[in-house]
């Protein structure tokens, strides 16, 4: 049985078939894997839904939802992530960030938090692979583990 | 020739007292046996020179402490876990199936990017 962290930016994917979709998809119905995320995740999707919902950003080109694509969305996360196994942030989590700015910079906390997540987590899971859509967090998380447990779902199509 | 001597008095619950050897008279109780029946303190017999005694303050005076005690609901990390797992429980009930959300999604940006930009601001 494999294990995954899915970071949020792969995560994303999983809600409009873009490049990287279909690996993601295939993490979240694949019975056989267990994939983690961190319940900040939780906060940054539902942020996005509602940007497109209630706060379209008219500089990014936002299209503006409705409540029923809303909730759509929210339904369908919400079902995804019943099947997901949930790592709560803990206060070990925020201490090992100190540990990453000692090796490298990062410019957003949650990009920190999701690697101090992972680190974290693949300390008890040793097999766990990264899934990111954010090159900032590879460039970093390079540094502490091999390359070859980093996926970008967008590698894959 | 005996130089004069500054002693200091340090009490619980008052000021510093500061003065030479010879004549103070310390109208103060609980000290007992080191204040001669004149009411001058033998400084001899205290060592070292520090005194306290109790002060007592009228009940109204005085300053309740109440230890701070923070609610659980901000230490303790689960707190609401069960709250959020009974909301996502009654959401996924009416989970319309991914292929209908990818159709509204079809000509949204991607929500990939939406998020990088927002990390970016941060």
């Amino acid at each position: 049985m494999a294990n995954y962290y899915l970071e949020t930016s792969a995560f994303l994917k999983r809600y409009k078939q873009e490049k990287g979709s279909n690996f993601v998809n295939k993490l979240i119905e694949d019975s056989s894997s267990s994939v983690f995320y961190l319940n900040l995740t939780i906060a940054e999707i539902s942020k996005v839904f509602f940007r497109l919902y209630k706060y379209p950003q008219d500089l990014e080109r936002d299209k503006q939802i409705s409540k029923e694509v809303f909730e759509k969305f929210q339904n369908q996360f919400a079902q995804d992530l019943l099947k997901m196994k949930k790592i709560s942030l803990t206060e070990e989590i925020i201490e090992k960030t100190k540990k990453i700015l000692e090796k490298g910079y990062l410019k957003s906390v949650i990009d920190l938090l999701h690697l101090s997540a992972f680190l974290i987590t693949k300390e008890e899971f040793s097999d766990i692979k990264l899934v990111t859509s954010d090159g900032k967090i590879v460039e970093i998380v390079e540094k502490f583990i091999s390359k070859s447990i980093i996926i970008n779902p967008e590698d894959y199509e | 020739m005996k130089q004069e001597q500054k002693l200091e008095i340090r009490a619980e619950n008052t000021a510093v007292i500061t003065g030479p050897k010879q004549g103070w008279l310390l109208r103060i109780s609980g000290i007992g046996p080191y204040v001669e029946p004149g009411g001058i303190l033998d400084w001899e017999k205290i060592s070292p020179k520090r005194l306290s005694w109790p002060t007592y303050l009228p009940w109204e005076e005085r300053e309740e402490v109440i230890p701070l005690v923070l609610p659980e609901r901000l230490t303790n990390p689960h707190y609401g876990s069960a709250e959020l797992e009974q909301n996502l429980r009654e959401m996924a009930k009416k989970a319309p199936g991914i292929h209908k959300v990818w159709e509204v999604t079809k000509d949204l940006p991607s929500l990939t990017k939406i998020l990088l930009e927002e990390r970016e601001q941060e």
